[in-house]
């Protein structure tokens, strides 16, 4: 479904990737790990069209690199971005509508509020509150909501534990495995290992803007180096 | 001093202040929307005078029947500029607050310039239009009827301003003004909601322009009075508030009048340049300006 073919992107003037090469097929669960720094973000935020790059990205066979990020959420590519990027003055309700805004004219564009109701029951007690005035994990739920409104068809999720309660950290993990099963590719970035390979297929390790390693999440979790060089064992 | 002039000058100052109101209005959703702070908004305010006084001439049509045409033409204005000037200096890498202060700067200059070209530097102005002279008489005090026209439907457009930020559109404007990167990562084209914005700042600074030509004269430097008004308006109100830009404009006109009447008119503006020190050192967010 995407294939990076030795992307390459600067950020603030440094060389966040070099070369990398991934792909992620439609249905899976691909998880990017890595230490603080590695280009993980910097990653997924060339995928949305955030960062100039170099290389190709193509997303079922197209070249999508150098389209405007608007342009590549509209194809079914959905970021939800470090610290979230909420609305934070508009309410709960706005941010998810907003998610659907890019469909106007489309009847069922409101659909997957349902979807979203059913994961996080608790934006729906809260939809008249600022997004703003939101816990961390609500905020985030919010965030993985407004993306699931725009019907993603690859949703990447960039740390979606930062920042949040142990307790619901295991509830976004859920979640996630649950948005997969509807039929949605995912393809996380986190800092938190074992959790990330335990719900992933596949796993690729980056190290300065670099893949050092790849191979099925139980290969990864197996690798003594990674759990070294990554969880301090 | 009677009370019929004192209640004359808070009458005529509320009048004057609904139009500042909107001016402030269409500066401050440009600003709010993208902290872009249009230098050009008074020559915009010019354009849609001459607009209407051009129109007038040609067409014979009373300012009222241009409304909506010249409201349109400023909308297109305002787009044309978003798109062919603000959109690249936004997009440079180096100097940008420089950049983003001398495009419109530059546009002002530009305007007046043309304007003085075209239709020289005299003092014009439309005398034969529907209002023309016409006052209503209200318990002893003397209503000019353009004035009064003038803000009602400035009152009318900030309603519908008002109305515009309610809807969908609206929200996504609002979004947009809180966080530009994230709108793309949901689909939403943020050059196109700039653009827009630019488009109704224009059209609201282009409806007070209407309603001014019919009652003001017209020149190619009638817009730097108003803008500076607007400047003074906006920081008042709070930069990138409606409800704010309304009160402002109302106190702005208020205390404009109130000067010339207590000191004398050449000091009219002595009053509303001290609130706009005053708020500088005690409120520079503005009574209702967001952090």
């Amino acid at each position: 479904m995407l294939q990076l073919e030795s992307l390459s992107a600067s950020y603030r003037g440094l060389k966040a990737l070099q070369g990398i090469s991934l792909t992620v097929n439609a249905g899976e669960i691909v998880t990017v790990v890595g230490a603080n720094g590695a280009g993980k973000s910097t990653l997924l935020k060339s995928i949305a069209g955030q960062v100039a790059i170099e290389g190709a990205i193509r997303f079922d066979g197209e070249d999508i690199s150098g389209l405007a990020s608007h342009k590549i959420a509209r194809l079914g590519i959905n970021l939800v971005p470090e610290g979230r990027r909420l609305f934070p003055r508009l309410t709960v309700n706005d941010n998810l509508r907003l998610g659907a805004y890019a469909k106007r004219g489309d009847p069922d564009r409101f659909k997957p509020l349902d979807l979203v109701f059913d994961l996080f029951p608790r934006l729906g007690e809260r939809l008249k509150q600022r997004a703003g005035t939101l816990s961390g994990g609500e905020q985030q739920m919010l965030a993985i909501g407004r993306a699931l409104m725009t019907q993603p068809r690859l949703l990447m999720l960039d740390e979606p534990s930062q920042g949040i309660m142990p307790r619901l950290v295991d509830d976004i993990f859920a979640a996630v495995v649950r948005i997969r099963a509807l039929g949605v590719t995912i393809l996380l970035v986190e800092q938190r290992l074992s959790e990330a390979l335990s719900i992933a297929d596949r796993a690729y390790v980056l190290q300065t803007g670099r893949v050092v390693m790849s191979g099925t999440a139980a290969e990864i979790a197996a690798d003594e180096s990674v759990r070294k060089a990554y969880l301090g064992v | 001093m009677t009370a019929e002039l004192i209640l004359q000058t808070l009458l005529s100052g509320l009048l004057m202040g609904l139009i500042y109101a909107l001016v402030a209005a269409g500066l401050s959703l440009i600003f709010g929307l993208m902290d872009v702070v249009n230098f050009a908004h008074g020559e915009l305010l010019m354009v849609a005078m001459f607009a209407t006084l051009v129109l007038h001439n040609l067409l014979g049509l009373d300012p009222l029947l241009l409304l909506p045409i010249v409201a349109v033409l400023l909308f297109g204005v305002g787009m044309a500029i978003y798109r062919l000037l603000i959109a690249r200096a936004l997009s440079v890498t180096f100097n940008t607050g420089m950049v983003q202060i001398f495009v419109t700067f530059g546009l002002a200059i530009f305007i007046r310039g043309a304007a003085q070209f075209f239709f020289g530097g005299e003092f014009r102005s439309i005398n034969n239009s529907w209002l023309a002279n016409k006052t209503v008489a209200l318990a002893g005090i003397y209503i000019p009827l353009p004035q009064l026209a003038a803000s009602v439907v400035c009152l009318l457009a900030f309603a519908l301003l008002l109305a515009i930020s309610k809807t969908e559109f609206g929200r996504a404007l609002e979004a947009t003004r809180e966080d530009r990167e994230a709108v793309g990562l949901i689909g939403i084209d943020r050059d196109r909601i700039f653009a827009i914005g630019w488009g109704m700042g224009a059209a609201a600074v282009g409806v007070a322009g209407v309603m001014l030509a019919n009652f003001y004269y017209i020149s190619p430097q009638v817009g730097a009075n108003f803008a500076l008004i607007a400047y003074v308006t906006v920081a008042l109100g709070g930069f990138g508030s409606l409800g704010g830009a309304l009160i402002a404009g109302i106190v702005i006109g208020e205390v404009e009048a109130l000067s010339a009447l207590v000191l004398e008119p050449s000091l009219k503006q002595v009053g509303m340049f001290a609130i706009y020190l005053a708020v500088l050192m005690f409120r520079p967010r503005g009574l209702f300006g967001r952090l």
